[in-house]
């Protein structure tokens, strides 16, 4: 008897008449439209399948040709249905409706896909930050940012929002007209909004905010805002940025936002400032202590010198200095 | 680049395969797919590729890690090769470049920025 493996790869499916033609459509070498007149006049009983290969190759292929692709899904009534399907008691219905009319650039449709920032669904707001992101849609770019806030107040329980990841892929989608919405909401007075803003600097590699984050982190004191801010430096800042951090690391800020600026000077790679972190290993807060060690481990020869340096005291910093150099020769051994 | 160019492009997205392949033909050259990067290591070692397009989230090996082996290879040290992927966070682009990557395109791409891309690595590698 024929396995069932067998059995399936004997009936191949061949491919549908029309493939070659979106190939070349999606390709952009229709330019005598013989192709779109092909999948055009293919009988109404192969358009859901039509349809269906052409969303999922608008989320493939970027050029002018997606016009062409968007033209034909609207001439099968595509973006009439996704509207219809908006008001679906599905959640999972609503985010595909969303997730289409984005697909499908329906730039007349955009204040209809950001009411869908608001629905009960955080699949449909997800595919609504998505959809503003295809659209380019920078008007909305306060509320793409703002759909990343815990949404407590609409559900009156926890509910968490749209993941900042998301939302930074939106806002990187809609480009530079995007950054003075992501401004306003770093110097604005909500912090939680602040500090979303300054995750999207960091994950949306916004380097042209980066003098607007050094400047926020002089005068900010808000803790959550100021993690945020040493992360965005962190991450996208020079070496002249070191100083602030270890201003950040030695003030009496809590420790959340001492540690996070002691583990963007790692991240920054600088070895500026061993000697403060050195000293900060003395701190009697044993996490700021051992992160400054694990920093200092991560800064090079001049790092492990100051290691070393704290290890052979008698102060309270040899300890942690001692299992910060333990840890990294494991690492390396074990490398 | 020359009619003989062989590339290959694995990916185990279809459409990318097709339209990759499409893009590349038009270009003169000749065209395998793999829908994995072990299929994508057993081609390049059997018919050592001018090129490659590799996806850089494949089943089996990664992109990646075909191009590592890519760049191990001496039989290889010819082969150019493009990074296609979804992943376009700066630090992706920079672990692609490491690894030794010629270009690195990011999906949604334009096939026809492709073609020039692989213009003019063949062209200038000529």
């Amino acid at each position: 008897m024929e396995s069932r493996w067998g059995s399936r790869a004997s009936r191949q499916v061949r491919p549908a008449r029309w493939r070659p033609a979106l190939i070349a459509i999606a390709a952009g070498d229709d330019e005598s439209g013989a192709a779109r007149d092909l999948v055009r006049a293919q009988p109404p009983g192969a358009r859901a399948e039509i349809d269906a290969a052409i969303i999922d190759m608008l989320t493939k292929v970027k050029g002018p040709q997606v016009e062409t692709m968007v033209a034909l899904l609207d001439g099968h009534g595509q973006v009439e249905a996704a509207i219809r399907q908006l008001t679906s008691a599905s959640a999972a219905r609503r985010a595909d409706a969303v997730r289409r009319l984005g697909l499908m650039r329906a730039w007349a449709e955009m204040p209809r896909v950001a009411r869908a920032l608001g629905d009960p669904s955080i699949q449909v707001c997800v595919e609504a930050v998505t959809a503003l992101g295809r659209l380019a849609a920078v008007k909305y770019a306060p509320q793409i940012l703002a759909s990343a806030l815990p949404r407590d107040r609409m559900f009156r329980r926890p509910a968490p929002g749209v993941s900042v990841d998301v939302v930074a892929d939106a806002i990187a989608a809609i480009g530079p007209d995007a950054l003075a919405a992501v401004r306003a909401a770093l110097v604005g007075p909500d912090a939680a909004l602040a500090a979303i803003a300054a995750e999207v600097v960091s994950r949306a590699s916004l380097t042209r905010l980066v003098p607007t984050v050094r400047g926020l982190l002089l005068i900010e004191d808000r803790t959550p805002v100021v993690v945020a801010l040493v992360k965005a430096l962190g991450q996208l800042g020079g070496h002249r940025d070191a100083r602030h951090l270890i201003r950040v690391a030695q003030s009496a800020l809590p420790e959340a936002a001492r540690i996070a600026a002691i583990e963007a000077m790692a991240g920054l790679g600088d070895p500026a400032f061993c000697t403060e972190l050195g000293d900060l290993m003395a701190s009697p807060s044993r996490l700021v202590s051992t992160a400054a060690a694990g920093a200092l481990a991560e800064l090079g020869d001049r790092g492990i010198d100051e290691l070393e340096r704290h290890a052979l005291r008698s102060g309270s910093s040899s300890a942690v200095a001692a299992y910060a150099l333990s840890v990294r020769g494991v690492r390396r051994s074990n490398a | 680049m020359t009619d003989s160019d062989l590339a290959l492009v694995a990916d185990d997205d279809e459409d990318i395969r097709d339209l990759v392949a499409y893009k590349l033909e038009q270009l003169g050259m000749q065209v395998r797919t793999a829908h994995d990067g072990d299929e994508a290591v057993t081609i390049l070692d059997r018919e050592r590729p001018t090129l490659a397009v590799l996806d850089v989230m494949m089943p089996g090996r990664s992109g990646l890690e075909v191009l590592r082996h890519i760049r191990s290879s001496r039989e290889l040290d010819q082969t150019k090769v493009i990074l296609l992927t979804a992943k376009a966070r700066e630090v992706d682009v920079d672990t692609g470049y490491e690894s030794g990557t010629d270009d690195y395109l990011v999906k949604p791409f334009s096939p026809r920025e492709l073609a020039h891309r692989v213009a003019a690595l063949l062209n200038r590698a000529s």
